[in-house]
Formats: C-alpha cells, structure tokens, sequence
C-alpha cells in the first residue's frame, strides 16, 4: 500500500510542476491521464482452449485502474520529453514504467535545422494507415494511443515556403544485426507543395535491410461537394500512399 | 424624336452609373478592410467567446492570428486548453496541426475553432481580393439605424468560408456594419454584426458577433484585443515546418 502510494505522489509531481511553466526560459507542459481498463480473455479459441485445459500456461489480459503521465521541457537548445505509467491489474501488484522519450540538442546553422539525440521522427502522411513511417515506426492499432519513444537520431533539415529537406541518421550506435525499428539505417524526405496537393518522396538505406523508396500525396479531394452538403462538415482526404521497397520492410510491433 | 434623344440619354447615364457602381464595390470593399486589417502583414490577438441562447457565457479561447499575404494566415491556440494547435490557411488550403504529432492534417475553412466562429472566420479578414458584387441599394441599418450601403457579394475563388455575403457598409465612413453570411447551398449560416471602436468616428472593429442561423442560434463573441504590423518568415507558412512544433512566439 505504502508502494503503491509513493507511486502516485511520484505521478502527481510532475502535473503539479506543470504551473510554473516559463521559469527561466524553460518552456513546462504536460498531462496526467487517469483511467480504467476494462479487459476479459476470448472464451473461444486455440489460447481460450489451452488455459482450460493447463490453467496458468498463458498470461491473461486482467483489468485495472491505470494512470499515465508526461512532462516535456523545452529551452536553451535543449528538449526533453519523459512518461511514465502506473497501473495496478487485478490480482496483481504495482506496475511502474518510466521511460525517457526524448532528449536531444537542436540548433540553426545556414538555414538548416540541426539536432541530435533521442527524437521522435515522424514523416507519415496517412490518415488510417502509416507506410511511410520510415524512422519512428510507431506500434499502431492501440485502444490507448501512447506517446512513442523516439529514435537515436542525427538530423539536418531544411525549409522555405512550400519545400521541406529532411536528413536522417537513424539508431546511432545500434548494432548491424538489429532489426525491425532498431536497424541503423539512413533516411532522407523532401516535401513538395504544388497548390492543393501535398507531394512526400521518401528514401531509406538500412545496414539489414537495403534500400528502399516512397513516394505519397495528399490532398482535399471534393470541398465544394462538402459545402453543398451541409456547414460544418469534413470533406473525404485523399491520401493515397505509395511504398516500393527492395524488401519487406519490417515494422515495430 | 425628343422621346428617342431622352431615353437614349438615360439608358447612357444607367449604364455608367452601373459599370461606377461595379468599380465602386471593389473600393468600397477595400475601405471595409482597412477596419479590420490595416496592412497586408498583420498581427492579431483574438478572443473568441460563446455565448448559450440564454446570454449566459459558456466557453472563451483565444488565438493569435498572422496575417499575411497572397491569402496566407497561420493561426496559433493560446488557451491552455488548446496551447500548441495550430490552423494554417494557404489560399483554399487549411491544415490542421496538433502538438502531439507530426501529421499536419488537411481540414476545410468551414471547420469550427471555437461556438459560431469558423476557421476562416479568423484567418480571413479581408474580403476586397475574395469577393465581387454590386450595390443593391441605400438602406437603413444597425443601431442605431444608420443610412447604409447594401452591397450583395458573390465569393471569387472557391476555398472561401462563404459563397455570398449580403454586406452593410456604413454609407459615410464605409464601414462594416452587418453582414448576412451565406454557405454554397445559398443557405444563410450565420449574421454577423460589427462593433466599431469609436462609433462617431471609428477606426476599427473591436468585435464580431456571429450569430448562428443553421442550428444552435446561440452567439458567439469574436474580440479584436491587439493588432500590429508582423511579417512573419516564410518557413512558418510551410505546414513540414510546423508539425515540428517549433516554439513561434
């Protein structure tokens, strides 16, 4: 009780720092979120039929109450971006998580923007499904979406009105064999606005897995069938997304 | 012989006092500007506020808006609530940028920051390059009733929030008084009123009050706090740029 207690004092101090945001040309920001997670096992299936018969061979899903919470700071080049989550299944004890997502340098030099260290990197244009994800390579389909953890990364980028160059050293220092969203790769993007259409080219060299290119558009398909529709609606965003690679590229799961 | 001499005289005279009236309009639309935008690159705080059909206040956000050029305008959320979101207006394109991720997504002028007030309600304050039209006559309104000119507008390009606007100008200062704002189904959405600084002499619209038509008939309140000259990089108009969430203040 003691444990679990300390636990959420530990929660609640960063929130609790949160008003004093702008001391010393740090920029403070954050959330707390509270919540309950609801779960039960399939009662049908190859796994429902294993723990029947061996009670104890499968770990099950168990509900329980459930708190996350960040912390970003930003100031003097500096950006630094923290989580951590506590959550209490049932029948079982205290789980704590904390993990620092970001921590990099960044600065300006000739009109390229320059950082390096820990950085989340995300260059997908998709609105259901994300192939151009090339460096951050974020777990998808999640009932509680979560702040990813960013990437080793060195990157250079560039911008003017209506184009974007991006340069990408990805998982500095991880191993050759590494796979999936740990791989060292290199990757580079240039953005294009050519009037209603967004253009996105994409290109990755990975240590394993070999070269690989993308290419994606983005645009308001039919705005003025919207307004004829009715005036607060959405219009359907086509984003169609095309990802040749050299070989399957594999993802974070 | 006299009849034909005089009709041909005051059919002369209709069509100069028309094709006068359509050059007119442009200047008067311009003048109109100037009340809420008086240079090309702006800086505007704005506090936009609901009111429930009751006059009871419901929700205050406010935004900072810069106003630029050729149709461009990015919008920055300073409310706690909203601290970090951003709309980016570039002709009859609008983005969407959310401090929690990199996508920038595509959303239309017609989509609501805030109540009544749309995103082009905020981002776009000029009319003069947006629309056409004529004057349909001279009128008595707002309050108190003033002699004013009704002028009936048809939108130019597609991306705007309105596709016509039935607009009171103040007939001596020309400016903005009362505005019947009209969606593409020719619906009237919203009626807008002006609220000038100094009504004997203004200078400046201080408030916008839309008041919706479609559906809630409830009032929402966009103030006018601070506007300054600010031209702002040209990489912050570039959506890449921003889903970065640079620190722009």
């Amino acid at each position: 009780m003691r444990g679990a207690r300390r636990a959420w004092i530990c929660l609640l101090a960063p929130a609790l720092a949160i008003p004093r945001a702008g001391a010393a040309g740090i920029d403070w920001n954050g959330f707390v979120r509270p919540a309950y997670v609801e779960q039960t096992a399939a009662t049908r299936g190859p796994l429902a039929a294993a723990v029947s018969l061996e009670p104890g061979i499968a770990e099950l899903p168990a509900s329980g109450p459930l708190l996350d919470a960040e912390l970003r700071a930003e100031g003097h080049w500096v950006t630094a971006a923290g989580a951590i989550q506590a959550q209490r299944p049932e029948g079982q004890g205290l789980i704590r998580q904390g993990r620092v997502n970001e921590l990099y340098a960044s600065s300006a030099l000739g009109g390229w923007q320059l950082s390096g260290g820990k950085k989340i990197v995300a260059w997908d244009v998709g609105y259901g499904f994300r192939p151009n994800d090339f460096v951050e390579q974020e777990p998808r389909r999640l009932l509680l979406d979560r702040t990813p953890e960013g990437r080793r990364v060195l990157t250079a980028e560039h911008f003017d009105a209506s184009k974007a160059w991006s340069f990408v050293v990805v998982n500095v220092g991880h191993e050759r064999e590494e796979r999936g969203a740990r791989e060292p790769a290199l990757a580079s993007r240039v953005y294009l606005r050519d009037g209603p259409v967004d253009w996105h080219g994409f290109a990755r060299y990975g240590v394993r897995t070999g070269p690989s290119l993308g290419v994606a558009s983005a645009w308001v398909a039919s705005l003025s069938n919207c307004t004829r529709r009715s005036a607060g609606c959405t219009p359907p965003t086509a984003s169609p997304s095309m990802t040749p690679r050299s070989r399957p590229h594999p993802r974070a799961s | 012989m006299k009849h034909l001499v005089l009709s041909l005289v005051a059919a002369a005279l209709a069509l100069g006092a028309s094709s006068t009236r359509a050059e007119d309009v442009g200047a008067l639309l311009k003048a109109a500007d100037k009340y809420r935008l008086s240079s090309e690159n702006m800086q505007v705080d704005t506090l936009i506020s609901v009111f429930n059909s009751d006059g009871t206040p419901d929700k205050e956000r406010r935004y900072l808006v810069y106003a630029q050029t050729k149709h461009q305008s990015l919008v920055l959320m300073q409310s706690p609530a909203e601290k970090g979101q951003k709309v980016l207006m570039l002709g009859d394109d609008f983005w969407l940028l959310m401090p929690g991720s990199q996508r920038p997504l595509r959303i239309t002028p017609m989509q609501k920051l805030l109540g009544d007030a749309s995103t082009g309600d905020i981002a776009t304050l000029t009319w003069a390059e947006d629309y056409t039209g004529s004057v349909a006559g001279e009128e008595p309104c707002g309050e108190p009733a003033q002699p004013c000119l009704h002028l009936s507008l048809q939108a130019t390009r597609k991306g705007v929030t309105y596709q016509r606007i039935e607009l009171w100008l103040g007939k001596a200062r020309h400016e903005p008084v009362r505005a019947d704002l009209y969606v593409q189904s020719d619906k009237l959405a919203k009626r807008a009123r002006f609220v000038m600084d100094k009504p004997a002499a203004p200078t400046a619209v201080t408030e916008m009050l839309l008041l919706d038509e479609l559906t809630s008939k409830r009032e929402t309140q966009v103030r006018y706090l601070g506007r300054k000259e600010r031209t702002v990089p040209e990489a912050w108009l570039n959506p890449m740029f921003l889903a970065r969430n640079p620190a722009l203040e």
